[in-house]
């Protein structure tokens, strides 16, 4: 079975200011409707499946439209058309500095997180260790998260996110700030997982030594549209060949 | 609707963290603590008690003036707490939202439910108080069942703040200024409702003017309970069930709409 499916998929945002102009326009439309629409178009028509041991990156330069369908796939955001069907529980990583309660522990933050993303307490319970050993914060646990450094937010989440029971992680910039020691600790990790076919990832980052590590397959998001699947190195040949024909024009 | 429910239920363990946070985050950093529940209260109380009840010699209803401050201000604050907190749900948790899914409905039971505990260590005191008074002879009117009978009134607030909250708190993800409109609906209901002064003091020619405030007839019913103060008609109750209603359908679909578009806003 998909854990995912995305069947065309369109999401248009406006990005017009909000003041007391687009406040009179509103009101005109609730008496007229009007059919015209000024939104920008950001994702369009745009398919994808997902299944059990699959890792995808996800292509695009910035604006591409990345991080509004790993919104939509989490559900965080809806599609204007189109229909997700989820097989499978998600753990997300999207704004993972903001997820995280600042007051609470690194202890307290992984029952959070985790009760969030709908885990069990008696499994997070059986976990706690292995989540705070591979994010190397036994020494930390107990104190509050606002005293972390940005690269250890990251660690817990992170660590979270792969140690937890979930099905498919997405990850959204996740490793920027992270050192290469941890970087490559995570890629360890995550082609671990893959491989036992037990999660699949769908993983954004603008680190070519990292989505190439991490990833089997890639996906180009370019003007909106996606494309197929593709084995990571093609996907990467094309999304240059993108790029170049960008510079040349 | 069912559905909906299944879906609660699912992420109670994370419901419970959202309360845990919002105590942690209220308390952390305080001298007073839990403490502050019962100070507040008790100085809103107090400085009504000396202005209105003896300095402007109002009506109490037969119970000492500071008694009657407390109960009318529970309550009141109870209300205010509830709705201005849901009032501004987007705006406080939006990097929350914007991190993983859950249902958003749920940010809304935390805080009802966070500022329910709060409202009951502001009730433990005034029962504290009217034993007091009690004690003292100045006071002669406890009925236990009243004062079980008094978490119904609690229960019509709790549902109006919520639903007041989230039309609100919906309103605003487009625009920001609307959730301001809240506090001048707490400002006219406060006093338009009989928090200050007794409901014996309403004249009945004017008594109409009071179907248009949908807490009167709760807070009414809230004091008789507690202090026996004379009940309105019982048309009122109707007005307000009939302004919950309304509020509920209204809050209903704003909640949906916001629901979708709340990443597209704010």
């Amino acid at each position: 079975m998909k854990f995912l499916k995305l069947e065309n998929i369109t999401k248009s945002y406006n990005l017009e200011p909000t003041n007391f102009k687009s406040f009179i326009i509103d009101v005109k439309k609730f008496f007229v409707s009007e059919k015209q629409n000024n939104n920008k178009i950001v994702i369009s028509d745009c398919n994808l499946e997902v299944e059990k041991g699959d890792s995808i990156a996800l292509l695009g330069k910035n604006g591409a439209g990345k991080s509004t369908l790993l919104k939509i796939i989490a559900g965080i955001t809806y599609p204007d058309y189109g229909s997700i069907k989820r097989n499978c529980t998600i753990a997300s990583m999207l704004s993972i500095l903001t997820a995280l309660e600042h007051e609470f522990t690194g202890y307290e933050n992984i029952f959070f997180l985790g009760a969030g993303m709908q885990i069990s307490k008696n499994n997070l319970e059986s976990k706690v260790d292995d989540i705070l050993t591979f994010a190397d914060l036994h020494e930390f646990k107990n104190t509050p998260v606002k005293r972390y450094s940005t690269g250890m937010k990251v660690r817990l989440s992170f660590s979270i996110c792969v140690n937890v029971a979930c099905d498919l992680i997405i990850a959204d910039e996740v490793l920027m700030v992270s050192d290469q020691a941890f970087k490559e600790k995570c890629i360890l990790e995550i082609s671990k997982i893959i491989e036992q076919k037990k999660k699949a990832i769908i993983f954004v980052s603008h680190d070519r030594y990292l989505n190439k590590k991490i990833c089997k397959y890639g996906v180009v998001l370019k003007n909106g549209n996606l494309s197929k699947i593709m084995k990571i190195d093609e996907a990467y040949n094309y999304y240059d060949l993108i790029n170049k024909k960008n510079i040349n024009n | 609707m069912i559905s909906n429910l299944k879906k609660i239920y699912l992420y109670k363990d994370f419901l419970f963290q959202l309360i845990k946070k919002h105590f942690v985050n209220f308390y952390k950093q305080t001298i007073l603590g839990p403490l502050l529940q019962i100070i507040t209260p008790l100085l809103q109380s107090g400085i009504f008690a000396l202005v209105f009840g003896k300095l402007l010699d109002f009506n109490t209803d037969s119970v000492p003036p500071l008694l009657f401050y407390i109960i009318c201000t529970s309550y009141f604050n109870y209300f205010r707490g509830s709705a201005m907190k849901c009032s501004n749900v987007y705006q406080n948790y939006q990097g929350l939202f914007r991190s993983f899914y859950f249902p958003k409905i749920l940010m809304y039971i935390s805080l009802i439910i966070e500022n329910f505990l709060l409202y009951l260590i502001q009730f433990i005191f005034l029962l504290a108080v009217i034993l007091l008074y009690f004690l003292l002879g100045a006071f002669e009117k406890i009925n236990f069942i009243n004062i079980l009978l008094s978490f119904v009134p609690i229960l019509y607030i709790t549902f109006f703040s919520i639903n007041l909250g989230i039309i609100f708190s919906s309103l605003s993800i487009k625009y920001r200024d609307l959730t301001h409109f809240i506090n001048y609906i707490m400002q006219i209901l406060f006093y338009t409702s009989p928090i200050l002064f007794s409901n014996s003091v309403v004249s009945k020619d004017l008594e109409w003017f009071f179907y248009f405030n949908p807490i009167y007839y709760p807070i009414s019913y809230y004091k008789n309970l507690l202090i026996g103060s004379q009940m309105p008609n019982i048309t009122f109750l109707f007005s307000s069930l009939i302004v919950l209603v309304l509020l509920s359908i209204i809050s209903y679909f704003l909640y949906k709409f916001a629901n979708k578009q709340f990443d597209d806003f704010v």
